[in-house]
């Protein structure tokens, strides 16, 4: 089976669970997290099986890189990263509402990957800049990192909506705890990611640090965060505030994957 | 002034925050505006705003003086945290276990005490056991006949991560300072030359390295049957004093480091060899012949007769003349290439003209009994080589380290400790827990099933039994 097939095949189950979550949140089914946590498990298997078919590809056609030099190959290299992180953080808080929000973005980015026109699919040889190790280690520190704040972000408004709600469960405290957790981990990851591509661009370019576009914006989003952190260590920042705040971060996030490569020109635009 | 006053503003987190959102905002202007460009280009995007733009320095945000500000009132910021922290940070770390009295007990963000018949030696064990579950070890730090205390501590280093953090961003920031003192600059050197000769900027300053480089090969392959570029590699010399001192290969990712310089592989091209220039010569009559010469730069060229001769003076590879008539190069690339020749008859100047590559056929250039036509000029391939020095990278990277190394230890360490006390008190007495932790969420859980089981291994004597231990 080839790369595009089983990552179709993720995308569809993604897809999927899109709508079981909606119909475990709307008709209050926690008993279908049996087969939904299951389920999860598999789609994440075969995004990554996907994913090492695509790496096997890359040899066969005799190129033999990390597949994560693309805007394609990243789309489905962040989805798996953030269903993993996701299912840790669900194993570990035993949460439940987050998947609600974390597959359709999944199963967006997904079908975004193969359906765009923006987007190419092709196995393209990596120009000189890109062939260096550091890629895979800037790429999927950056990646955990965005993983953690995406599932930060699930819980951020999951938080809002139980406090427009049914207010005061016991819920809103996990769920707080889990948006400091997640964004404290990925401040962790972004920090690493920012200083292997420093570390990288030092060794290609000879500069540590160029004000690229792609650069500074991690360095935006880093700052939100690192707000965040201290808002929340030094001045004991909770609930709603520290919500907002993740969510804020998020938009940043977004704008770093994405709004960099499609809307300012930089020395990342080939991903 | 006040100067607590400033000091404790310049110390605070509220500072910090108002500071980063100012940096970030500058940075998202810094993305949006294109960087660098000619005033005429802002001009023409921007209009009427132009001026507001270049006023503000937002044409090279990172580098205008009061983003460099608002870096240095960060750094201020930082170190004003960081030291006001330090001396209870001292006092925690030099901490011995001891006795704490009621007072301080009282006020520690765990605070449990309750009454017992009595205290057993076989308790201390039980308690030892149901601390250790927890995490910590018990220590005895005071007994007397009075009553017995216990103390345990736990992750002392945590208190060290906002340190290593706090640091590590100082040394990012003292790096990137002394960054400021090396240079990052081009070379353009075509196989077989030597040059020490660096240029900075947009070329308009050079520096001399003292030592020279020689390419003796250059090669760019490209992946088979396209025209994507799989590698560019140059052989380089280093030559010091007129001796081979060593050679490397250098490529993308792969520089060379010799003497604090590194020397980077970026990127490649062709560059006019002026010592090839193909000129046309055709007689306006035809009392002369039409020849094809090949003419150095700067040489003087005799023509047939030997009553006139030609010198060309210059040669720019990408014509463009400016607002005051100035002829320059745009870039290095041959693009435009044009030649300035002078004609003299008799060794006197008779007349100079621009010769343009692209317009070789035409016969626009007549001068004397001649037409001359730029017919082309040899190129010669050259490799672009980066050099940087940057003497303070080596900080930069000890930065990294300590700041990620101090995170992990914020976020995955936590400092804890606990007071175990018991009181005499008439015939029973009075156990006290105190506890406190600079990371309170799980440790407030951990504390409540601690308490829980300490009350089970002691009891807790109920009011009425209270009432008749006291008659």
């Amino acid at each position: 089976m080839n790369s595009s097939t089983l990552l179709g095949i993720s995308t569809f189950v993604y897809l999927i669970m899109s709508v079981g979550h909606l119909y475990r949140i709307l008709f209050k089914k926690p008993d279908t997290d049996k087969i939904l946590m299951p389920a999860a498990w598999a789609a994440l298997a075969v995004n990554v099986l996907g994913w090492i078919m695509r790496w096997i590809e890359t040899q066969q056609t005799g190129h033999a890189y990390v597949p994560l030099s693309n805007m394609y190959e990243a789309l489905t290299a962040v989805s798996w990263c953030v269903v993993l992180v996701y299912l840790l953080v669900e194993r570990k808080y035993r949460i439940g509402i987050l998947g609600v929000f974390i597959f359709p973005l999944v199963s967006l980015a997904m079908a975004y990957a193969s359906l765009s026109p923006n987007v190419n699919q092709q196995i393209q040889p990596l120009i000189p800049a890109l062939q260096s190790n550091w890629l895979t280690y800037h790429v999927l520190t950056c990646f955990l990192g965005y993983s953690a704040f995406t599932v930060s972000f699930g819980a951020a408004i999951a938080y809002l909506i139980k406090l427009m709600g049914d207010s005061t469960t016991d819920n809103t405290q996990l769920l707080d705890e889990i948006i400091y957790r997640a964004n404290a981990m990925g401040f962790i990851m972004l920090t690493i990611g920012i200083i292997t591509g420093s570390v990288w661009a030092s060794r290609a370019w000879g500069a540590y640090w160029s004000w690229d576009p792609k650069e500074t914006w991690s360095l935006i989003t880093w700052i939100i965060y690192a707000i965040f952190l201290h808002a929340r260590l030094s001045r004991d920042w909770r609930g709603k505030k520290a919500a907002i705040l993740s969510i804020v971060g998020f938009c940043a996030v977004l704008f770093t994957f994405f709004g960099v490569n499609y809307l300012l020109a930089g020395l990342h635009s080939y991903a | 002034m006040n100067l607590k006053k400033i000091e404790t503003t310049l110390s605070s987190t509220k500072l910090t925050i108002w500071v980063l959102l100012l940096i970030s905002v500058a940075s998202i202007f810094g993305t949006l505006i294109p960087q660098n460009e000619s005033i005429e280009f802002y001009r023409s995007v921007y209009g009427s705003k132009a001026g507001v733009i270049t006023g503000l320095a937002l044409n090279d945000t990172y580098h205008s003086s009061w983003f460099i500000a608002l870096i240095a009132l960060f750094a201020i910021n930082l170190i004003a945290c960081t030291t006001k922290k330090w001396t209870v940070f001292l006092r925690i770390m030099r901490h011995k276990p001891r006795d704490a009295d009621a007072k301080t007990l009282k006020a520690m963000s765990i605070y449990h005490s309750w009454p017992v018949k009595t205290y057993k030696d076989t308790m201390t064990g039980e308690i030892h056991q149901a601390v250790r579950q927890i995490g910590l070890n018990l220590k005895i730090i005071g007994a007397t006949s009075n009553g017995i205390s216990f103390f345990a501590e736990k992750g002392k280093i945590s208190r060290c991560g906002f340190f290593s953090v706090h640091a590590g961003i100082l040394l990012i920031l003292m790096g990137a300072v002394l960054t400021g003192f090396g240079f990052r600059g081009s070379m353009m050197l075509p196989e077989g030359e030597t040059s020490s000769k660096v240029a900075i900027g947009q070329g308009d300053r050079s520096k001399n390295l003292d030592f020279q480089i020689r390419c003796d090969e250059f090669e760019m392959t490209t992946y088979q049957g396209t025209q994507r570029p799989k590698g560019y590699k140059s052989r380089l010399t280093i030559v010091e004093d007129g001796h081979d001192v060593l050679t490397r290969i250098i490529e993308v990712n792969r520089p060379l480091t010799y003497k604090g310089v590194t020397i980077y592989q970026a990127s490649y091209g062709t560059i006019p060899d002026t010592d090839r220039i193909f000129l046309g010569i055709e007689p306006t009559d035809s009392s002369r012949e039409a020849q094809r010469i090949t003419v150095k730069l700067g040489e003087k060229t005799s023509l047939q007769g030997g009553e006139y001769h030609i010198i060309i003076d210059r040669l720019v590879p990408d014509f463009v003349m400016d607002k005051n008539c100035e002829v320059s190069s745009r870039t290095h690339v041959m693009r435009n290439p044009a030649i300035s020749l002078s004609l003299y008859k008799n060794n006197e100047h008779i007349s100079d003209q621009w010769l343009f590559l692209q317009q070789g056929s035409f016969h626009a250039s007549r001068s004397g009994p001649w037409h001359f036509i730029f017919m082309g000029v040899s190129g010669k391939t050259y490799t672009g080589l980066q050099l940087t020095k940057s003497p303070g990278l080596w900080l930069i990277w000890l930065g990294g380290f300590c700041l990620t190394v101090g995170l992990f230890i914020i976020f995955f360490t936590s400092h804890e400790r606990i007071w175990i006390k018991f009181k005499k008190e008439g015939n029973g007495g009075v156990i006290t827990i105190a506890a406190s932790s600079n990371r309170m969420t799980m440790f407030k859980s951990k504390m409540t099933g601690l308490i829980q089981a300490v009350e089970k291994i002691t009891g807790i004597l109920t009011t009425s039994e209270r009432a008749n231990s006291h008659e």
